[in-house]
């Protein structure tokens, strides 16, 4: 059925009148969107600090920064939380999703419950698992290491601590991707599944073939997202580990901050600071290009 | 083509528009140079007030009441003059100073550790305070607590107010238990002793059959792996073995050298002789604020313990141990902390007045009686702490204060190496990293970061 636009009024308003209208929101979105965003590539091929001010060094940032070794340990720290946190950003929540869908009593109190980490100050956050893995009063780790015997080392061990920081990501970010994906889910007709189920199609198989490729347009979203987030994971690194032990949970966006902060350079700051954003540009153009939605919608 | 903006009737091209666009944004983001104000602007004889930032040095209840009374006094003697102390926690302080400084909106009054003083001063955002008032007296201070403040221009830029220092300090109880062996006198000895005082659940010490290294109920020795703790005593094995954290010149690690890597492999002989807590143990500061008191441990490197943590351990006791010495002598790293004028403050001299007020030996000593900190002033003698009334805590700081003289500051570098070299050192030590690779490592990440600082 074709759909009537209404007829488009023709304005008589003045352009000064817009204009001014949407000075405030360009002033505003130019200084502290555009400015910084622009002036981030012009320090790229600078040297120096807020208070010394800069000078041009050519490509010396972009050469030193190829021969960074603990550059390329903070990339490799920020590969590894990408590989814990995004696949299960998406397994985990997606689950709790399917599982709070389904009507069952209490369900609204459910939903609620599972919202609260997401509620959190990632400095609650800290604490709370701090306490939870503490030696002494620990109750995860007295469950782990002192009934199980498995002698987790939480944040004492290189490559563990890195993960197990991920997984915190993962908890705190629960709640608000499996909203997502419930918002997704309930966005299904369900006659879709009355008329697969009519077919022989239920549980799983209805999973597979009705839900996951309608949720596409979902999963794109919570994907590039969750992708970003890891990407530039720095607070709980921050709250809980502060890079350590040793360098080990050092990532891309805590070696930036130290260099910000800690006495190093801008200019070299803001030369890794490109490097993410073309690192996240290519993922998120992957995941655009592979779960592409045509042919994933029902109308 | 869309028509061109219009304001105000005149009419503007998208060019025009964008180039005035670039002009502002330029303008936003040029570089300014700090300038440097020396002398007093006129406040037609009405009173000043004054911006005084500072991390706490006791709990920030007791740090804002002594500074609103310290204000008080000064205001009741000044004219008036107003100094308001904003407390910085100690986790964002050098990025709100960082931030403060670099965007010109520094507070008139700061408290600056050394190697922030550094930082700013060399970046012209400090006065110099001999610019200030060139009859400074300097009379008593500790000398290189001055020679560090030193601008290569010569110039002072900070007053010293304090020194901080952290003490080896032994839990008598437990050494009691391993029946008094006894104390050392050197790192190799400190690692023997540290096995001594250590007993699993069963009771076993290191070396027993049966000892169990995966249930420790005491650990010989405290090794905290956090950053903010590990600093104020990781550098003393190493001057003691003749090498240091960086090398003379700040552009390398100072540790490859036949010291350094006999000390670095000592730490490491300690840290799997499964004597020494895992660096890792807790994650909280607190935590191991306790582990000593608790006779979770039986030595360990502590800021001197205040009346507060006493009356929380009734039954602790702890003796102050000698600072162990290895092949070039004994050192404990020593902190100083220091009152510094911004160099755009419209009002210098009532600045450097408060300064002098604040670092009189009067009002020092009162300071140093609620913080137990140390002093840098050879006018303050061990009688600043008679006052006090806890017997504990007054014998620890009496004992610990003749360890002065072994202090030796950290180096004033314009950037962070510790909190970097703290980590890979940690990373050799906990058997993350052979001794090669860890010092490769280092020195490259060193020389980068010296290299960005402009060295």
């Amino acid at each position: 059925m074709a759909i009537r636009h209404p007829r488009r009024r023709r304005s008589n308003r003045s352009p000064i009148a817009a204009s001014l209208f949407l000075l405030p929101k360009t002033l505003l979105f130019t200084a502290f969107v555009l400015v910084p965003f622009v002036y981030t590539f012009v320090l790229v091929f600078q040297r120096g600090t807020l208070l010394r001010g800069f000078t041009f060094v050519g490509a010396d940032n972009i050469v030193a920064l190829a021969r960074d070794s603990l550059f390329w340990l903070t990339l490799r720290n920020t590969l590894v939380y990408i590989l814990v946190s995004v696949p299960l950003n998406i397994i985990v929540p997606l689950s709790i999703a399917l599982l709070i869908s389904t009507p069952i009593r209490g369900m609204r109190v459910y939903r609620s419950l599972i919202y609260i980490p997401s509620l959190l100050s990632i400095a609650a956050t800290g604490l709370i698992w701090k306490v939870l893995i503490d030696p002494d009063i620990g109750p995860l780790y007295k469950l782990t290491n002192q009934v199980l015997g498995l002698h987790l080392p939480y944040l004492s061990r290189g490559t563990f601590a890195i993960v197990f920081v991920a997984l915190i990501g993962v908890w705190s970010g629960l709640g608000f991707y499996s909203i997502i994906f419930m918002a997704g889910l309930n966005d299904i007709p369900e006659d879709l599944y009355e008329a697969a189920s009519i077919d022989g199609a239920t549980g799983f198989r209805a999973f597979r073939t009705i839900t996951l490729p309608l949720l596409k347009p979902v999963m794109q979203i919570v994907l590039v997202l969750v992708t970003i987030a890891a990407i530039q994971v720095f607070d709980i690194i921050y709250v809980m580990t502060q890079g350590g032990p040793g360098t080990s949970t050092y990532t891309v966006m805590w070696y930036i901050y130290q260099n910000v902060f800690g006495g190093g350079s801008i200019g070299y700051a803001a030369a890794m600071g490109v490097l993410v954003l073309i690192v996240s540009l290519v993922i998120s153009g992957f995941y655009l290009r592979v779960t592409r939605t045509e042919g994933s919608t029902y109308e | 083509m869309s028509e061109p903006l219009t304001a105000q009737g005149t009419a503007y091209s998208r060019r025009a528009f964008l180039l005035m666009a670039a002009l502002g944004a330029a303008t936003a983001c040029s570089p300014v140079t700090p300038k440097q104000q020396t002398e007093e602007q006129g406040n037609d004889g009405k009173p000043v007030e004054l911006s005084f930032w500072k991390p706490p040095g006791q709990e920030p209840k007791a740090e804002n009441a002594y500074f609103d009374d310290l204000s008080a006094s000064f205001a009741s003697s000044h004219n008036n003059d107003k100094v308001k102390h904003l407390l910085l926690p100690w986790n964002d302080a050098l990025t709100k100073y960082t931030a403060a400084f670099g965007g010109g909106t520094a507070p008139d009054l700061s408290y600056l550790v050394l190697l922030w003083l550094n930082q700013f001063s060399s970046a012209g955002a400090l006065a110099a305070l001999n610019d200030v008032d060139a009859n400074l007296d300097l009379t008593g201070f500790q000398k290189n607590a001055i020679d560090s403040a030193k601008g290569k221009d010569g110039k002072l830029y900070g007053m010293p107010y304090y020194s901080s220092r952290w003490v080896l300090a032994l839990n008598e109880k437990i050494w009691e238990k391993a029946g008094k062996p006894a104390l050392p006198k050197t790192y190799e000895d400190l690692g023997e002793f540290a096995k001594k005082l250590t007993f699993d659940r069963s009771g076993n010490t290191v070396g027993d059959t049966g000892f169990d290294k995966a249930n420790i109920a005491t650990y010989g020795l405290a090794w905290p792996g956090l950053y903010e703790i590990e600093t104020n005593y990781l550098w003393n094995y190493l001057w003691a073995y003749g090498a240091d954290y960086v090398s003379e010149d700040g552009k390398d690690v100072g540790f490859d050298n036949a010291g350094g890597r006999e000390a670095l492999t000592l730490m490491r002989k300690i840290q799997e002789s499964g004597a020494a807590t895992p660096m890792t143990l807790y994650s909280d500061p607190l935590k191991w604020g306790e582990v000593l008191l608790t006779g979770r441990a039986g030595v360990q490197w502590i800021a001197p313990p205040t009346a507060e943590t006493f009356k929380k351990h009734p039954d602790a006791r702890l003796k102050v141990l000698d600072l162990p010495s290895g092949p070039s002598g004994k050192f404990v790293v020593g902190g100083v902390g220091y009152l510094c004028i911004s160099a755009k403050t419209k009002y210098p001299e009532t600045a450097l007045d408060f300064i002098k007020f604040a670092t009189s030996d009067d009002n020092v000593s009162k300071y140093l009686q609620q913080t137990l900190l140390f002093p840098v002033r050879d006018t303050i003698s061990a009688d600043v702490y008679a006052p006090l009334t806890d017997s504990k805590s007054k014998k620890f700081l009496t004992d610990s204060l003749p360890q002065g003289e072994f202090m030796r500051l950290t180096r004033p570098l314009p950037y962070n190496a510790e909190q970097y070299l703290a980590g890979e050192i940690n990373n050799y030590v906990s058997g993350q990293k052979d001794l090669d690779k860890m010092i490769k490592d280092a020195s490259k990440q060193i020389h980068t970061m010296a290299k960005n600082a402009g060295m």
